[in-house]
């Protein structure tokens, strides 16, 4: 089944424009991304165990994606067995009901939640809102995005295109509106020590903890959830029920198979070994354990991911969400996440976007976020070929005829002419004698159609008098001749 | 695998003094060092003992004036802690009273006593000398572990490369104590340093292939709480204790 | 005689010519017979990466078409290599070209066998293409007499050496900032070969700040984005100001689209600095010009003809 994602919201045009128009979001992503890639770059460099440990975690993530379904049957067994519930969701409607069933009937008002990108793709906040429920993000930059009424303009870092005045902006709002003492400053540690007051509250209230994953290991029926916050600590331990919503690509097989993961996300997101806390969950609490959900529900989401299974795109599975492709990613720290009107941004999300939400949702992402500079290909610790996929995507989408009938057209006699040696000498001197509307004091300014692209925005030297083709016969002729 | 961690346990546990244990000894001493380096780089307080359980006893009181008070005087304190033979042998009661703290042990149910032999690097629990037999409600529980100031527990066993300490949940060895007090205070003995998270994950493998299942929840802890979402600003405690702690000694 | 053929790219041929005309004369005095297959245009790469790939393919074909050798009845010879002048229609054809035809040869109704005979075509090609600062790096040829750098002659000028031929006496070799295009650096993965070739041609060379970040050309993304691309130039740029604060004289890419995009954008802001394809600075050094005023007069001519005024 095809997926479905939430709109895109405003337009492309739009969209870039915005982007294009806020230097501080600008420059605060370009420090956090470079600030990023340089740490992954540091940690892999000091501590050699990473590359080989990356290395055959792409085995076994390839692996385990091979076959899915018997992990997933496997995996359901082994929660079940442990007296946990696991449902399978094709996409937002189902996972949206299942939850409002369980808050239903287990009496829940408010719940809390750990950042999960699941539940952003589905939109979940608001189909339970929409009923009525209360809904708090918890890691520090959902909150900040939650406060803003945004989408997460990073995978990793939400809220890195923020400024800090921004922040405390936002709380000084949420404060008026909650009667409580705002920050006492900008700084860091005021504005976090807001939030922690904030969000303990919101902890100690609530009746339901919704969390993503990181990882599911099938062979004993454990999620792992792996935050630097301690927010998914607080999300899975505290709240009467624990409902974790993941993708059915987040399988693997053993315990083996994760030792080999496990660090992963933290190397090639933040460059750290390991992130602050891992949680290893298995079921709910134990007979004669004190704290701990009393109910723990497992929603498998397959939102259009089963159908890449046996795809050419079926490596993009693999991504554990780490970030990286984003931090190097020229487009990304030009124009941030908030331009991708999804919350898939950067290189992953210019695949993900249209492989899960369909093509016709985001036809401007391939052709239009991409450089096809190669910097994901090689920031990628899953080894998933992003260029490749845009290329594939950028295809598809010609051959879907997707494109203004004008550029095809200018393809098509390209094309024609270029593909033989007269054809393409033809077209140059037809371009030289057509340039003259356009050259401005010896330079090119404009250009028609498709190449007018150019000239928007940078001039062009005109087209030179005499061709190499040109030059190369006068010479062979001039030599011949003497 | 498991053989492998076998191995590695045999390695750890033998602790007779001979010759040929300078250089164990010193490979620990390396493995040591190297956790309480990792964990230090990751803005946690570390304490090494070498003196044994009345330095353990000192050290704990000021690991928490350190930590809760900021090395101030400290004269109220909340100390949850795991109920545990193991840190029953310290006389956590005893000694909290000494400094007029309070000590909240972790409530141990009446099923509690089954908690698996070896179970965070101990012995757990029915039979510890002075454990309530309360039974509180989660709710209860939550409130008391928020308003602590101090949570003391142990750890299944710790990563020098990482800098992490394991803590399985059990019915005496409770998520919130680690979770919710101000700060954390974990104590680990040497021979629970493994080098590498798949070395510890094999002891964990051990402890499944015992018990035929993980524990309900596992975590793994690298230091305090920390956050970079206000403009890549590295901020520590936002949601966890703000301070985490560690003694590594013998008792 | 060693012989190669030049596959000068729809770019120089069209727009820096001159370009073109410093390759042949800097492979000439290396002792190399050049050879310029007239059936040449366009590598594809454009169309290709612009999702066109039927018409990517003609023009691969007729690349191919144009570079095989004419003499298929001596299969003995080696065929000569062919010397791209750009790093990322290079790395079109020796990554994307073999995949290329063979999947179009099947899309068109021919059968396997022939899809698999373009395939190898291509693939023959993909082995014979090497980007020019690649090939002169890995040549152990000796540098042409009383040519580049005022080592003595011989043996290859040493790198660092002591400076150009127009400074004579002095030991400060000149510094230009040297720019390696996207494909270059990751598809070919030529890091060092440009460096290289410009370090023995008597010359500095200095990578920006975030040397390995995209200029923004991107092909057809350059032109559906202008405004995207722009920007990512104008990062560039700012790098390029750091640079010629710390006295590069001029930047050298051995990429021209990568040259077109920032000069173009430099040109629309009112500025100028001098940039030139590698080709042409190493022409220059060959002829003990590698100076300020002949790089400045070099980077403002594209004629073909280096003698025109």
């Amino acid at each position: 089944m095809p997926g479905e994602l939430p709109p895109a919201g405003a337009t492309w045009p739009e969209r870039r424009r915005r982007a294009l128009a806020d230097p501080a979001m600008r420059a605060a992503v370009a420090k956090s991304t470079r600030s990023l890639a340089v740490k992954k770059e540091a940690v892999f460099a000091t501590y050699p165990a990473a590359e080989a440990m990356r290395k055959r975690a792409v085995i076994a993530r390839r692996g385990s994606l091979a076959r899915v379904d018997a992990l997933l049957d496997e995996l359901t067994r082994r929660v079940e067995a442990r007296g946990g519930h696991v449902v399978r969701a094709a996409g937002p409607a189902d996972v949206g009901r299942y939850v409002l069933d369980v808050a239903r009937r287990r009496g829940v008002q408010r719940v809390v939640k750990s950042k999960s990108m699941a539940t952003e793709e589905i939109a979940l906040n608001e189909q339970l809102e929409n009923a009525g429920l209360h809904v708090r993000e918890t890691d520090l930059g959902e909150y900040i995005i939650q406060l803003a009424g945004e989408r997460p303009a990073h995978i990793l870092v939400p809220a890195s295109h923020k400024t800090r005045q921004q922040v405390r902006a936002l709380f000084d709002e949420e404060a008026a509106a909650c009667a409580v003492d705002p920050p006492v400053g900008d700084a860091t540690p005021e504005l976090t020590a807001f939030a922690r007051r904030q969000l303990r509250a919101d902890f100690l209230a609530a009746d339901m903890g919704i969390s993503g994953g990181n990882f599911l290991v099938a062979e004993t029926g454990t999620l792992v959830l792996i935050t630097n916050e301690g927010n998914g600590r607080m999300t899975t331990s505290l709240p009467r029920v624990h409902i974790a919503v993941v993708g059915i690509d987040k399988i693997v097989a053993t315990w083996a198979d994760l030792a080999d993961l496990l660090q992963q996300p933290a190397l090639s997101g933040t460059g750290q070994r390991l992130s602050t806390y891992t949680t290893f969950i298995t079921g709910p609490r134990r007979e004669g354990e004190l704290d701990g959900p009393e109910e723990f529900h497992l929603v498998l989401l397959d939102n259009g991911r089963h159908e890449l299974l046996g795809t050419e795109f079926v490596d993009i599975l693999a991504c554990i969400r780490c970030g990286a492709c984003l931090n190097v990613c020229p487009v990304f720290r030009t124009i941030g996440g908030q331009a991708y009107g999804s919350m898939y941004s950067g290189p992953i999300g210019v695949v993900l976007t249209p492989l899960l939400g369909g093509l016709e949702r985001a036809p401007e992402l391939p052709k239009s976020a991409c450089a096809l500079c190669y910097a994901c290909a090689d920031a990628c610790p899953m080894e998933i070929d992003l260029p490749r996929h845009i290329l594939a995507l950028r295809r598809t989408e010609v051959e879907r005829g997707m494109e203004p009938w004008s550029d095809r057209l200018t393809f098509e006699l390209w094309g024609r002419f270029w593909a033989n040696p007269a054809g393409f000498r033809f077209t140059g001197r037809i371009a030289r004698l057509g340039q003259r509307v356009y050259v401005r004091d010896g330079r090119l300014k404009g250009a028609p159609g498709l190449v007018g692209g150019w000239t928007a925005t940078r001039n062009a030297p005109p087209l030179a008098r005499e061709s190499f083709h040109e030059w190369w016969a006068r010479r062979r002729a001039s030599r011949t001749g003497s | 695998m498991v053989g492998a961690a076998a191995c590695l346990e045999d390695r750890v546990v033998t602790r007779k003094p001979s010759a040929g244990s300078l250089a164990e000894a010193s490979g620990r001493d390396a493995l040591v060092a190297e956790f309480v380096e990792s964990w230090r780089g990751l803005e946690g307080d570390a304490w090494i003992v070498r003196g044994g359980r009345d330095e353990v006893r000192r050290t704990i009181v000021e690991a928490a004036r350190i930590m809760v008070e900021d090395g101030g005087p400290a004269t109220s304190c909340r100390v949850l802690a795991w109920s545990t033979a193991d840190l029953a042998s310290l006389d956590l009661p005893g000694l909290l009273a000494q400094q007029g703290w309070e000590h909240v042990p972790w409530p141990t149910g009446a099923r509690a006593g089954e908690a698996a032999a070896g179970t965070n690097g101990a012995a757990a629990a029915g039979d510890v000398p002075g454990a309530e037999e309360v039974t509180r409600t989660q709710a209860e529980l939550v409130t008391l572990a928020a308003a602590s100031d101090l949570g003391i527990t142990t750890c299944a066993w710790a990563v020098a490369e990482t800098g992490t300490i394991a803590l399985y949940a059990t019915p005496a060895t409770g998520r919130l104590p680690s979770l919710l007090p101000t700060a954390h205070l974990a104590l680990v003995r040497p021979s629970q340093v493994v080098r590498t998270v798949p070395d510890g994950l094999r002891l964990l493998a051990e402890y499944m292939a015992r018990e035929g299942d993980p524990p309900s929840a596992v975590n793994l802890v690298s230091g305090p709480s920390r956050s970079a979402d206000i403009e890549g600003d590295l901020a520590v405690g936002v949601h966890g204790p703000r301070r985490a702690g560690v003694i590594i000694g013998e008792w | 005689m060693v012989r190669a053929q030049l596959f000068v790219t729809c770019m120089v041929d069209l727009f820096r010519p001159r370009a073109g005309v410093a390759a042949v004369q800097v492979l000439e005095r290396r002792g190399v017979e050049v050879e310029f297959p007239g059936g040449q245009s366009c590598c594809g790469q454009f169309a290709y990466n612009a999702g066109h790939h039927r018409e990517a393919a003609a023009m691969g074909r007729q690349l191919v078409r144009a570079f095989e050798p004419s003499d298929a009845a001596s299969p003995s010879a080696d065929p000569p290599t062919v010397i791209a002048l750009s790093g990322s229609c290079a790395a079109m054809i020796k990554h994307e070209m073999p995949d290329l035809l063979e999947r179009d040869a099947l899309q068109r109704g021919r059968t396997p066998a022939t899809a698999a005979r373009w395939r190898r075509r291509a693939e023959a090609l993909a082995d014979r293409v090497v980007e020019l600062s690649e090939w002169l790096d890995r040549q152990a040829v000796p540098e042409p007499e009383g040519v580049g750098t005022r080592a003595e002659s011989g043996g290859p000028a040493s790198s660092g050496g002591p400076g150009y031929a127009g400074a004579s006496g002095s030991s400060t070799p000149l510094k230009v900032a040297s720019h390696t295009g996207c494909h270059m650096r990751r598809l070919l993965g030529a890091t060092e070969a440009p460096l290289s070739v410009l370090r023995r041609a008597g010359v500095e060379p200095v990578e920006l700040d975030d040397a390995e970040q995209c200029c923004g050309f991107g092909g057809s993304f350059g032109l559906l984005e202008p405004d995207i691309s722009a920007a990512m130039a104008d990062a560039k740029l700012a790098n390029l100001a750091t640079a010629r604060g710390d006295g590069v004289t001029c930047l050298v890419s051995a990429d021209l689209g990568c040259l077109m995009q920032l000069g173009g954008r430099l040109d629309r802001q009112g500025d100028a600095f001098p940039m030139l394809h590698l080709a042409e600075a190493v022409d220059l050094a060959d002829r003990h010009r590698l100076t300020p005023a002949d790089i400045e007069r070099t980077a403002r001519s594209q004629e073909a003809d280096p003698d025109a005024r």
